[in-house]
């Protein structure tokens, strides 16, 4: 199969959905780029400059800018579901087999407030299936749910600011060491900061802003004295309690380190819900029962591949899925091994549109290693 | 380029003075082509040696690029042009143009004591304000290298021309990455430095280009160079004891002196008894040979003290093995 024919395969694929298909600008803007996805896309996609100076940016992938095509569309509410098919770019250092240049085809379903019954996560998942299949591929699936390991990380007793540092440990290699040794390390406060934090609310903030004045420390940068007093505050009062123990941080690193096939996963994730580091376990159970139902439901309805495996940690380098999220694989191609893959994104639409109920899901393909795949 | 070894210096400011100062304290005193108006210069010491004056951050390119063999820059403008320093290696710092990059927010933020507060902060102004933290900095890519590796994520960097320090004055950014010797600059900015945010801790140095035209040749004019530098390094690092071995004959005193730090540089029959020893271990070392013989011991300053195998060559050659054709 060429790459043309996988193209046309997998088009058709989504064709069959009936979707609104959308051809977004290939260059794209760098500022929006940068806020939603951070820092990580000046690494990832090859970003230019306009003449005045202003970031702009080859598009680095077709699901946000053909949001935003369909999100500005008037009058809303936006097509329930879009499609594209085109060239993306993204930045490669000198030598490496990793493609500068790809298609992508995909389609993301757009809703509000989806009832549960309603969730099109079965049906993305089947349809990047058939997409593989109709270009002669059956690939790896990997299974996972983003919303589990924040679950498990509360289940533990872990509240802010530790909670957020932990998932962000647990998100990047070595993170959990660098993690160990911030919690190992004095804590050094400003001597400031001791009596900022005995006060009620209502006057620490007044007292700050005198302080600094005392101090000729003038308030620079966007956050305000509000803004400081009030964290000052909360690291305080929560710090102590709301630290990861080490048994916390071992079940954690054990759940994200979970890579086995469908049953034998799930019930590696079901047997740490008896570890004694989930101080919460009510709330741990109720999350490991839902992804579990859910995927006993992917299970009964969609045909999924013999190679299916269950992993807890699994991100898909990009930090903005939710709920379900999903890897196809051909292993045959190595570091190149990705065919694509989805999942669930509703904080990424709400940020993109604006609006608070919205959600979104949707898959990826990439039919050029398909083609390779398949021959 | 072919057959003569390039070293690029700093053309302008107090790097070009102090690596001026340096080359001519070594004895390798440069004189300015004057038909090159001043972009080119030699050394008499080493006249193999074609010198090429740049600035710091043209060197930086350079040495990743292959257009000089040799050059003198900060290791932080290194580092920002070959990330990794996969195309340049350190042969050594030279103990000038110190300064170190660091993160710096403002004082105000007396929350912040650690990387990981500076994180937390990112994080929570994102979900507060819906916009991200900007950080200021001529230092993307170390910048960015440093904050992932401290999972900071919800930022964004900001390209600063000019004066950094006054980005977050100006309204411009909330937080800057930037160098600093004293840090009074930063303070008079109204920031202060995060306690374990200093990325590198920088000063000029001596870096060879992996990428240059590099051939077998070279290889002794570069010796001959490192020679004269090691040479002088340790001569400031030492000095030179002479005293009479006694009538104990030297190996006593060698075996002393070995054991407190010391090499022998010569000792013939019936000679005085030549040592080098630490110049921070100098009085103590004379103490104890004094306890040991009597008698009289002289201390004197070498301008060279030259040693082959020269350790700082070989560890180069060996790193540019690859590179010599």
């Amino acid at each position: 199969m060429t790459p043309a024919e996988a193209r046309a395969a997998v088009r058709a694929v989504v064709e069959a959905a009936s979707p609104v298909w959308i051809d977004p600008p290939i260059v794209q803007p760098g500022a929006l780029y940068l806020e939603l996805l951070g820092e990580d896309v000046r690494r990832r996609a090859l970003m230019l400059q306009d003449e005045d100076g202003a970031d702009l940016c080859l598009r680095p992938d077709m699901t946000v800018p053909a949001l935003r095509v369909a999100l500005a569309q008037t009058p809303p509410p936006p097509p329930p579901l879009i499609a594209y098919d085109g060239l993306v770019f993204r930045k490669q250092a000198s030598g490496s087999a990793r493609e500068r240049e790809f298609v992508q085809v995909g389609a993301e379903w757009i809703g509000r407030a989806w009832p549960a019954a309603q969730t099109p996560e079965t049906e993305v998942v089947a349809r990047a299936l058939e997409g593989c299949r109709a270009a002669g591929v059956e690939p790896a699936l990997t299974l996972g749910d983003a919303s589990l390991v924040g679950a498990f990380v509360r289940a533990c007793g872990v509240g802010a600011p530790w909670d957020a540092r932990v998932l962000r440990a647990l998100a990047r290699p070595d993170g959990l060491r660098a993690l160990r040794d911030a919690l190992a390390a004095p804590v050094r406060e400003d001597p400031m900061a001791a009596a900022i934090a005995s006060l009620p609310q209502e006057n620490a903030e007044r007292v700050l802003t005198e302080m600094l004045r005392l101090g000729g420390v003038s308030l620079v940068g966007a956050r305000s004295a509000g803004e400081i007093a009030d964290r000052v505050r909360a690291k305080y009062f929560t710090d102590g309690e709301t630290k990861p123990s080490a048994a916390a941080l071992e079940l954690l690193s054990a759940l994200v380190a979970i890579n086995a096939p469908l049953a034998e996963g799930v019930a590696s994730m079901e047997r740490l819900l008896d570890n004694p580091a989930l101080t919460k376990r009510e709330e741990a159970r109720q999350a490991a029962a839902s992804v579990a139902a859910h995927l006993a439901a992917l299970g009964e309805q969609v045909d999924l591949p013999a190679r299916t495996h269950f992993a807890p940690g699994l991100m898909r380098g990009v930090g903005y899925y939710d709920g379900l999220v999903f890897e196809l694989e051909a292993a045959s191609l190595g570091e190149r091994a990705s065919l694509g893959g989805g999942g669930r994104y509703d904080a990424l639409v709400r940020r993109l549109g604006g609006e608070p109920d919205l959600c979104a899901a949707g898959f990826v393909l990439r039919p050029q290693r398909l083609a390779e795949a398949a021959s | 380029m072919s057959g003569r070894l390039t070293l690029a210096i700093p053309s302008k400011g107090r790097l070009q003075e102090q690596t001026a100062a340096f080359l001519a304290d070594c004895g390798l005193g440069l004189s300015l082509d004057d038909g090159d108006r001043g972009y080119a210069a030699r050394m008499a010491a080493a006249p193999a040696i074609d010198v090429r004056l740049m600035s710091a951050s043209e060197i930086a390119a350079a040495l990743r690029d292959g257009e000089t063999h040799l050059g003198v820059t900060g290791e932080d403008v290194l580092r920002e042009a070959d990330p990794g320093l996969a195309r340049s290696v350190l042969i050594k710092p030279l103990g000038f143009g110190r300064a170190d990059l660091v993160v710096a927010v403002p004082q105000a933020w007396i929350d912040v004591t650690a990387m990981a507060d500076f994180a937390d902060v990112c994080a929570d102004f994102q979900a507060r304000r819906g916009r991200r933290l900007r950080v200021a900095t001529k230092y993307l890519r170390q910048a960015r290298a440093f904050m992932e590796r401290h999972g900071v994520e919800e930022y964004r960097l900001v390209e600063s021309a000019g004066a950094t320090e006054g980005a977050p004055g100006a309204g411009a950014a909330d937080a800057i990455v930037d160098i600093t010797t004293t840090g009074k600059t930063l303070a008079a900015n109204g920031l202060k430095i995060i306690p374990g945010g200093v990325i590198l801790r920088s000063q000029a140095s001596l870096v060879a280009s992996r990428t240059a035209p590099w051939s077998a040749d070279l290889m002794a004019p570069l010796e001959r160079m490192l020679d004269i530098i090691e040479a002088r390094g340790r001569a400031k690092a030492m000095r030179l004891l002479r005293l009479a071995p006694g009538p104990g004959g030297p190996d006593l005193v060698i075996e002393r002196a070995a054991a407190l730090g010391c090499k022998v540089a010569g000792a013939a029959e019936g000679a005085l008894l030549e040592l080098y020893c630490p110049a921070d271990a100098v009085f103590s070392v004379c103490a104890a040979l004094q306890d040991l013989l009597g008698g009289m011991l002289g201390v004197f300053d070498a301008d060279f003290i030259f040693e082959r195998p020269n350790a700082t060559f070989e560890t180069l050659k060996d790193a540019l093995s690859a590179s010599v054709r």
